[in-house]
């Protein structure tokens, strides 16, 4: 196989997955990217979670009574999932249809959104946004529950329609007006959730989503130019099959998986970067009926998405799963994948509790002077523990290309066994001048895992590395 | 032939406990063992983020709060762990010695860890990791006979070992597989008043008996959620009567069985709120309000996450829920003559 | 420094998971405060008595000292409307002055964007704990995350001193802006450059530092050390903030063994820094703000206290105007909130009064309204 395989591989693992270690790349890349491509968009054909093992060993997993128990297991199905897209698309809307802990206390709760995600998010956003209006979680943090007939709440009416379907707007023309905003909060009346069972003394219940018909405004309503006796089933029926929804979902998931958009909040009025590509998409989302996984197939298999190397800047959680992944040493549940996961708090992504209902602005500001010391010190200290596990093999194969290497070619080991990484010739001029300052590189001397390990650190420092 | 059971009649006693992360209460207790009088130890497993939440709490079967021992590893500071005497990482079951001295099996550290009934570090075993004759990989469930030998669940080695109870290997039994005496992942274990051996062979979804020496005797069990079936049984006793109760942990119940591992009867939970339970809810006295509003508040009832099973000397039944932070007890009503009255 | 007129700089203590305020401030005079606390109760000869009604936790000597001397404001209860029991959402609500609301930025993120619009320093502010408190966050505002101001640094995981700077080196010609590369590559040149100095500069703070004051051993205390470590190095940092770690004063039970513990360290660290500050003579442009997100229940669940309502929160600096402010909520059973005390200050107007009358800067837009502003300053 060829390295232009390889590399095409790295790049659909980073996107579709968390990036994977080079021998993965490898048997993958002999699979083919297309069938690579198939496998990932069929989750059910690779074995589960083993989550009896995952809870024997971590037994907060099995209540999920707290935030940090439930962003550690989380971390540890992006890690080790044979299903790595099912976890990508969970985080893919975990950040469009956001719900956060600070607001609703109960992490189980959230964490079976996510298994919504993982499972309908994957089918028909038809249904996934019907599952989303009863979902308790989200019925509960945009208040849909405290918005009764004759006494709206426009929480949740607003935001589905702003954050999570139509979007302010689109080509400079805004996609909804307020009375829509009004009208759709109206026939969600009486979309509620059950009384719940207070914390103490035993922990938290789950809670259930309720159709309460005399807390229901049954009245006529006029949306999006349709009239009448509308309840939130109709008002989604109307919302899938507009074309800003499509234009929505095209946009969110190019920005997502390919190449970094704007904010979201500009995107009224700013054009998407490459409109052919969501035109695409577009037109597959009324083709397949919404389907998510039809719109992935053409997104992975296009040329648009093959040319995006290193468009877009890795999110914190990106950050912190590829490198636990190719440092091997979480495949089993250990303690001290608590002290990894919170990296990804450090570096700004504080999961399941997003800074508010807009989710996280992503692209370059993710970066700032402080965020970019925890996530250059965080990838580098473990890259550069030769007692990882991955670490060793990546020393292993490295030292196994020759007994003498020139700076040149530790280089490019390393960078093959970081996924297929580019330099700029400016930064691979300094990293030369930094491995050839040792003098030779002989792969049975002693200093040899130190000299690997240094040149991995100087890499995951660099700006590239900040890219996927 | 021992005494034949015409009639085994478990019935809800009491609960005990709440969730707390220090003091009067629990934090995923996964193991309960009884000692003398009214005392009883209760192991919580507790979480990596609070290494006071890792601990022994030790309280009377009346739910006075006696004291607490042990704890967690301190996170602060560097990534390496400060496995320091008398830390517990992954604790998972407590056996007493006949002096009443706690011995606790922590499947994390591969450690023996021993503690005095008033909670003073007396020792460890050295660290034995591996496979070889008395090496652990991820001791679980714990238990001495009469002699004080102590017979360790070795899970990750899929077998049982015998110790003398300074930590002399004395023997083993059993392999990795699916086989008469073969096990996968065992967990619980439990010694009867004849001597004889009950292991909860966890991922097996099955309950082996072995004899004193390690022979097969018998089984029961299967995966699914019939009767008689398990979804990962973790814990297992058998009172004075041969009568035998499994913790049947994702099928969230209590199983019974007669001593030829016959199915009798299942407890899905019928917990209440308890003495400790009652003093935070008077203390946060809209929570009762609330608890009428609620719905399907009977679901307070249910088991959740059913951790291991013992049983004491007067028959009463001790399950430690470790998603719930309480202890379900449950008591038989012997069959069996005691005494002295008609 | 030179300047004779020093810029006003703010530290921020908060105490995570809710303080007691009944045994802190203890209404030892009020009969209804035995009533209710049977068992978590601080006994009425121990405590340190700042009038006939009210005195400090036994353990709060350091504090005591300096309120007697006038430095200290005792704002008694303060909340906000329909309290949130809740650490996170309460927490959170003091972090972005938004009580009905999700809010989007924090109130100290708005206020070092006011402070220093164009980035000009990039020690502005600086947390010391890892992570960033959602007070410290905005879009575009830069706050560094000391977890350990020894060793702090950018790729502190190269062992290797002379490996370490060589990587440095390179790191810095790495991030050097590249003409024609675009702006993100340039903003991203920039903030790594920035990252790099600022860690530089904070990095030098513990070696320009020597002080008589002996802090105590526990994190808070360290923090505040390093606080003042930052603070007397005059990097011109304006924003200070730490954490007490692990939620610790969420006291729900065996708060009669850790409830004093707490006190006894966080007094000292307080004291132990304003003793510093004044040993350097430099604690006259420095206020600090010690807060809590929500007090506990009135009544105790036998051997701890639940999440509650009304705290107390702590204003000292040597330009502070000492002294009690506000009312000290009622325990009368008419008076209370669903078994809480009623708040009657809210933490709003503390913060008016802080960013306006000691900051100089407009507090309306960055707490999302207009509050009584109160005379501590």
């Amino acid at each position: 196989m060829s390295d232009q395989d390889i590399s095409q591989i790295a790049h659909l693992m980073r996107r579709a997955g968390f990036g994977a270690p080079l021998e993965e790349l490898q048997a993958r890349a002999a699979k083919g990217y297309d069938a690579t491509v198939d496998e990932l968009l069929d989750p059910e054909s690779q074995p589960a979670m083993e989550r009896d093992l995952m809870m024997r060993y971590k037994v907060d997993w099995l209540s999920q009574a707290g935030l940090e128990g439930q962003q550690e297991e989380w971390t540890f199905r992006m890690i080790n999932s044979k299903r790595p897209l099912q976890e990508k698309i969970a985080l893919f809307w975990h950040c469009v249809l956001v719900t956060g802990h600070a607001k609703c206390e109960y992490p189980k709760q959230q964490s079976m959104e996510l298994d919504m995600f993982r499972t309908v998010g994957m089918g028909s956003f038809h249904e996934l946004l019907k599952g989303l209006s009863k979902d308790p979680a989200m019925v509960f943090y945009l208040d849909n529950c405290m918005s009764h007939k004759g006494a709206i709440n426009e929480n949740w009416g607003r935001e589905l329609l702003e954050l999570f379907s139509l979007g302010v707007g689109m080509d400079g023309e805004f996609n909804y007006s307020e009375d829509d905003v009004k009208e759709a909060a109206r026939a969600f009346t009486g979309w509620t959730v059950t009384n719940s069972i207070p914390r103490y003394p035993y922990g938290k219940y789950d809670a259930k989503f309720m159709f309460d018909p005399r807390d229901h405004d049954a009245g006529e309503k006029t949306f999006l130019g349709e009239t009448g006796n509308f309840n939130g089933e109709d008002i989604v029926d109307i919302i899938v099959k507009q074309p800003a929804t499509a234009r929505f979902v095209a946009r969110h998931l190019y920005n997502f998986f390919v190449a970094d958009e704007p904010q979201v909040p500009s995107w009224k009025d700013t054009p998407p970067r490459d409109i052919e590509a969501i035109k695409m998409l577009e037109e597959e989302y009324f083709r397949s009926n919404y389907n998510i996984t039809s719109m992935l197939r053409v997104l992975f298999k296009s040329d648009f998405f093959k040319e995006s190397t290193f468009a877009k800047i890795k999110s914190p959680a990106e950050t912190v799963v590829g490198t636990l992944k190719l440092v091997g040493d979480f495949k089993f549940p250990r303690p001290g994948l608590d002290l990894m996961t919170m990296n990804i708090r450090y570096m700004g992504q504080d999961l399941l509790n997003p800074p508010t209902v807009e989710g996280w602005h992503t692209g370059r500001e993710w970066i700032d002077s402080g965020t970019l010391v925890e996530r250059i010190n965080f990838t580098a200290d473990q890259v550069g523990n030769i007692n990882h596990t991955g670490v060793k093999d990546i020393i292993g194969r490295i030292g196994g290309t020759g007994s003498v290497l020139t700076a040149d070619q530790l280089i490019d080991g390393c960078l093959e066994n970081l996924g297929a990484y580019q330099l700029a010739d400016e930064t691979r001029k300094q990293l030369v001048e930094l491995a050839s300052s040792e003098g030779e590189i002989r792969s049975d001397s002693e200093g040899f895992p130190l000299q690997v390990a240094t040149m991995l650190q100087s890499i995951v420092a660099t700006t590239e590395y900040l890219f996927a | 032939m021992p005494t034949e059971i015409s009639h085994i009649n478990v019935q809800y006693d009491k609960t005990i406990g709440r969730g707390e992360q220090f003091g009067p209460g629990f934090n995923y207790p996964v193991f309960v063992a009884r000692g003398q009088d009214d005392i009883m130890y209760v192991l919580c497993r507790g979480t990596e983020f609070r290494p006071e939440g890792v601990r022994v709490t030790v309280c009377t079967t009346d739910e006075e709060y006696v004291s607490t021992f042990a704890r967690g590893i301190n996170y602060q500071g560097p990534h390496e762990f400060n496995m320091e005497d008398g830390s517990l990482v992954w604790p998972t079951c407590i056996a007493l010695d006949s002096q009443e001295n706690l011995f606790i099996s922590d499947e994390w550290l591969n450690r023996i860890s021993s503690f005095s009934k008033d909670g003073d570090f007396l020792g460890k075993w050295e660290e034995r990791t591996g496979s070889g004759d008395g090496e652990l990989d991820r001791p679980s469930g714990m238990a001495f006979d009469a002699d004080d030998n102590l017979y360790i669940v070795d899970s990750g080695n899929h077998r049982v070992q015998k110790f003398s109870k300074d930590g002399k290997f004395l023997f083993k039994f059993g392999t990795e597989g699916s086989g008469d005496g073969e096990f996968n992942m065992p967990w619980g274990i439990t010694i009867d008043s004849h001597g004889d051996i009950f292991i909860a062979d966890w991922r097996n979804d099955r309950i082996q008996k072995f004899s004193p020496d390690g022979q097969f005797l018998m089984k029961f069990g299967s995966s699914g959620s019939g009767e008689g079936q398990f979804d990962r049984p973790t814990g297992i006793a058998v009172d004075r009567d041969g009568v035998i109760y499994v913790a049947d942990w994702l099928n969230n119940r209590l199983q019974v069985f007669d001593q030829d591992g016959k199915f009798v009867a299942e407890k899905t939970g019928e917990a209440g709120v308890s003495k400790w339970a009652k003093d935070k809810l008077d203390a946060n006295a809209e929570m009762w309000g609330e608890r009428e509003r609620a719905q399907g508040l009977e679901r307070e009832k249910d088991f959740w996450g059913p951790t291991g099973v013992t049983v004491d000397d007067q028959g009463r039944i001790f399950v430690p829920e470790s998603a719930r932070n309480r202890i379900q007890v449950y008591k038989t009503q012997s069959p069996t003559f005691a005494g002295p009255r008609l | 420094m030179t300047s004779t007129k020093k810029d006003p700089v703010l530290v921020v203590l908060q105490l995570a998971g809710g303080n007691d305020a009944l045994n802190t401030v203890v209404p030892y005079g009020n009969p209804k405060y035995f009533d209710n606390r049977k068992s978590v109760v601080v006994p009425q000869d121990q405590v340190l008595p700042i009038n006939d009604d009210i005195g400090f936790n036994p353990n709060m000597g350091s504090m005591k000292k300096i309120y007697d001397e006038g430095h200290m404001a005792i704002v008694q209860g303060v909340g906000y409307p329909t309290g949130s029991r809740s650490h996170f959402r309460s927490m959170d609500i003091w972090h972005t002055c938004e009580p009905t609301k999700i809010g989007d930025e924090g109130w100290l993120g708005r206020a070092i964007r006011d402070l220093d619009p164009t980035q000009e320093n990039v020690l502005t502010a600086v947390n010391f704990g890892r992570g960033l408190p959602r007070a410290l966050v905005a879009p575009g505002v830069p706050v560094a995350s000391v977890g350990n101001l020894e060793t702090y640094g950018v790729l502190t995981g190269i062992d290797d001193v002379d490996q370490r700077l060589k990587a440095l080196d390179v790191f810095s010609k790495v991030y050097s802006p590249m003409i024609g590369t675009g702006p993100i590559m340039d903003y991203l040149a920039h903030t790594g450059l920035d990252a790099l100095k600022g860690a530089d500069i904070l990095s030098a703070a513990p070696g320009m530092y020597s002080s008589s004051v002996e802090y105590g051993g526990d994190t808070v205390s360290q923090y505040m050390r390093n606080i003042a470590q930052t603070h007397l190095a005059g990097f011109g940092t304006r924003v200070l903030y730490t954490t007490a770690p692990f939620n610790s004063f969420d006291t729900h039970a065996g708060q009669l063994a850790n409830h004093p513990r707490l006190w006894s360290e966080t007094s000292r660290a307080v004291g132990d820094f304003y003793d510093d500050l004044q040993e350097h003579n430099a604690g006259e442009n420095v206020m600090l703000l010690v807060f809590t997100e929500f007090g506990r229940r009135v009544k105790d669940n036998g051997s701890g206290t639940d999440h509650g309502a009304g705290g107390h929160c702590f204003i000292i600096g040597e330009q502070v105007k000492g002294g009690l402010y506000g009312e000290y909520p009622s325990l009368d059973d008419d008076k209370l909130d669903a078994g809480d005390l009623q708040f009657n200050t809210d933490f709003r107007s503390v913060y008016s009064t802080i960013l306006e009358k000691w900051m100089g800067l407009d507090a309306k837009p960055i707490v999302n309204g207009e509050f009584e502003q109160l005379a501590f300053v």
